[in-house]
């Protein structure tokens, strides 16, 4: 199991200067698809499928 | 984290065929009631748990417990992104604030509209962006998580 899932939160590990996000993907590019688990029904879901016939929006988070 | 507004949002748009999803990521702030995930079932239990008590409307999606989608996608706590029809990244925000999601989603849609009629090209562009800032829920949910979610976070930012 790598650390992404910490157990203990550290400001300077897991707020860094944006790096990731900034250059992760781009307006314009195409958005990676994943299998996700749909938490009502427990089936799988491709994400791709939310932006199938219509834009989508994403929110992430947690509850912490 | 704006849960109702962004449910409002979803409510608002969904006769303009947009769908709506929280995907559920690491726990960003995990303490002793809400622990960080070492399986899928600790997923499930803290997704449910959220559920429950932000009567979110939307779907929760479940990323794995590696957080797949979530590095992705740059693993920030509580970004939104806008997907275009046919996959194509509209808007990206580090954070989520639902008047800029809701600005950025109606820019796009009045441009696809007029696209043709007014011969409009998009281009790329990258602005400042503002969002409230819910110090009182923040804390409420440092507590909620457990003490050590609180002290991770107050005795980390004192240094």
């Amino acid at each position: 199991m790598t650390d992404y899932n910490y157990k203990d939160f550290e400001m300077a590990r897991e707020m860094p200067p944006f790096d990731e996000f900034r250059n992760s993907l781009f307006v314009g590019e195409k958005a990676p698809d994943f299998e996700l688990e749909d938490l009502d029904t427990g089936q799988p879901v491709q994400l791709s499928s939310l932006w199938k016939s219509g834009p989508a929006i994403i929110e992430f988070g947690s509850f912490t | 984290m704006a849960t109702e507004a962004m449910d409002d949002l979803a409510a608002r748009l969904a006769d303009r065929t947009v769908r709506s999803a929280f995907l559920y990521t690491r726990e960003a702030h995990p303490g002793e009631n809400y622990r960080h995930h070492t399986t899928m079932d600790d997923k499930r239990a803290n997704a449910k748990a959220y559920q429950a008590h932000s009567s979110v409307k939307r779907p929760i999606l479940l990323d794995t417990v590696e957080g797949d989608c979530h590095q992705a996608y740059g693993i920030l706590p509580n970004m939104t992104w806008i997907i275009g029809r046919g996959g194509i990244i509209i808007y990206k925000g580090a954070w989520t604030g639902v008047e800029d999601v809701e600005d950025a989603f109606n820019s796009y849609m009045e441009g696809k509209e007029r696209q043709i009629k007014d011969q409009l090209v998009p281009f790329y562009s990258e602005r400042f962006s503002w969002r409230t800032r819910n110090e009182e829920g923040f804390n409420a949910g440092l507590e909620r998580a457990g003490p050590q979610a609180v002290s991770d976070f107050y005795l980390d930012k004192k240094d």
